[in-house]
């Protein structure tokens, strides 16, 4: 047990206070929509904060980049790949079956950061009912 | 010819002119409306000649998003919409320079209802409202793709997706090329999203008025269904289709994902109602492909909300962290085309 909570630990509490505790003594609507989105961003940065270096890592992968060793150049590395990925696409030459494989994988990336964000966004295909 | 309170006069220096164009007004009360992240909006409410009188007021705010209407654009598009039946609160006056210089403001009838799309969807006083929309908001879409641009010769929008000829497709296209390209980061797969969609385009068709942001949050509501259409400043030339797809965006269905139609009902029942209505065939593909489109704009549209803040043109919370959700627009992207049209 750790003697000192981390970061993600006290963003999500300061959250969780946030939308339990001063929110009850918010009487004006638009005072409360904002708080509610404050209380909802930290979550996420908390989440972020978490696991967002794996998902770099993995968001990496996924575009055929280099993951670098050092988290810190992280950031750095995922803007690179994704500039290069973009021009990639954009490249008549680059076929179907490469670009489906690559579908694929973002799939899993966007579902994964959305997921950041909104921990009950569902990543399931087949969301609809059917015909 | 004054508002009554020096107070409100204080606070909204406007007031004084806003009551002289509404004649022999004194005006008791100004409330900000929620809503409307590219305007201020407001209720009014006073008396004119001793009767009681309620407007909204709308105008331009300090920055807007790429393709979005100023008021004098968008008072055009809703006198067509009006001219057409369509239940829209129609304009009564239109003053330049009313909150800042450069700010067209419109006043505008007022309706009763609930906007809140999901005070809309769950409110248990709204179960009728919600039985009868489908049906309801399928009409007015019909009616609004009823306006040709030979019937509205003065709606004539600078936005570069509006189209009066056969091809909606390329405009929209090279709109959402242009949504991206001023973005500051690249995207893959909003722009895997867009290769596919220029891959895949559908078939010509006559552009037809479209609003351009028919969606839940934008539909005034009592308890018998829908009052009014708000909301005209994404309002183009182009395919009706376009509206039907924009509808079934998923982040317009607030949690009922299984009922891709604004939460309310499947995309067919609401295909089938629009056709019953008079509105002609709709074809699912067509459709699957503008909700493609219709998500990478929303992503875009979300990208450049932050970038409104970030550049200082605003400085509101909501637009700032909105472009955290652009993952959420890029995954149903990705998913409806690896589902395909159902």
């Amino acid at each position: 047990m750790p003697s000192t909570p981390d970061a993600p630990t006290l963003l999500a509490a300061i959250a969780r206070f946030l939308a339990a505790d001063v929110l009850q003594e918010v009487q004006d609507p638009a005072r409360r929509f904002r708080l509610r989105i404050a209380a909802h961003t930290l979550g996420g940065i908390a989440r972020e904060l978490a696991v967002g270096s794996d998902l770099a890592r993995a968001e990496l992968a996924a575009l055929g980049a280099e993951v670098p060793t050092d988290s810190a150049d992280l950031p750095t590395a995922v803007a690179a790949a994704r500039r290069a990925m973009v021009g990639r696409i954009r490249d008549p030459s680059t076929g179907a079956d490469e670009l489906g494989a690559l579908r694929k994988a973002l799939l899993d990336i966007e579902g994964a950061s959305a997921a950041l964000g909104q921990p009950r966004f569902s990543r399931d295909l087949h969301i609809e009912e059917p015909r | 010819m004054h508002p009554s309170s020096t107070d409100l006069l204080t606070e909204f220096p406007w007031l004084g002119r806003l009551a002289d164009t509404l004649g022999d007004a004194t005006i008791t009360a100004v409330s900000p409306l929620a809503g409307g992240a590219c305007q201020d909006n407001f209720r009014i409410d006073g008396t004119s000649g001793g009767v009681p009188f309620r407007y909204a007021l709308r105008s331009d705010a300090r920055s807007s998003l790429p393709g979005s209407l100023d008021r004098a654009a968008e008072a055009q598009a809703i006198r067509a919409a009006v001219a057409a039946d369509v239940p829209t609160p129609g304009v009564c006056h239109e003053l330049a320079d009313l909150l800042r210089e450069g700010a067209t403001a419109t006043v505008l009838e007022w309706r009763d209802g609930v906007a809140i799309a999901a005070k809309v969807l769950k409110d248990p006083r709204l179960a009728a409202a919600r039985e009868a929309l489908p049906g309801q908001l399928a009409a007015a879409l019909v009616r609004i793709h009823s306006v040709g641009p030979d019937r509205a010769l003065s709606f004539r929008p600078s936005t570069p997706w509006s189209s009066t000829g056969e091809d909606a497709v390329e405009p929209a296209l090279a709109f959402t090329r242009w949504n991206l390209d001023t973005l500051p980061d690249p995207y893959p797969s909003l722009e895997l999203a867009l290769r596919w969609l220029s891959e895949h385009r559908p078939a010509p068709r006559p552009a037809r008025l479209v609003h351009g942001d028919f969606r839940m949050g934008n539909f005034l509501v009592g308890p018998a269904g829908l009052t009014a259409v708000l909301d005209w400043e994404f309002a183009h030339w182009g395919s009706p289709a376009e509206d039907l797809g924009w509808l079934c965006v998923r982040d317009w269905r607030f949690g009922r994902l299984p009922l891709a139609a604004g939460g309310l009902t499947t995309r067919h029942a609401f295909f089938d109602a629009y056709t019953a209505a008079g509105g002609g065939p709709v074809d699912p593909a067509e459709v699957h492909w503008w909700e493609i489109l219709g998500n990478l704009r929303w992503a875009a549209g979300a990208a450049h909300q932050t970038q409104r803040v970030l550049t200082g043109a605003e400085a509101d919370l909501e637009l700032l962290v909105i472009g955290r959700r652009v993952s959420e627009m890029a995954f149903e992207a990705l998913r409806l085309i690896d589902v395909g049209a159902s």
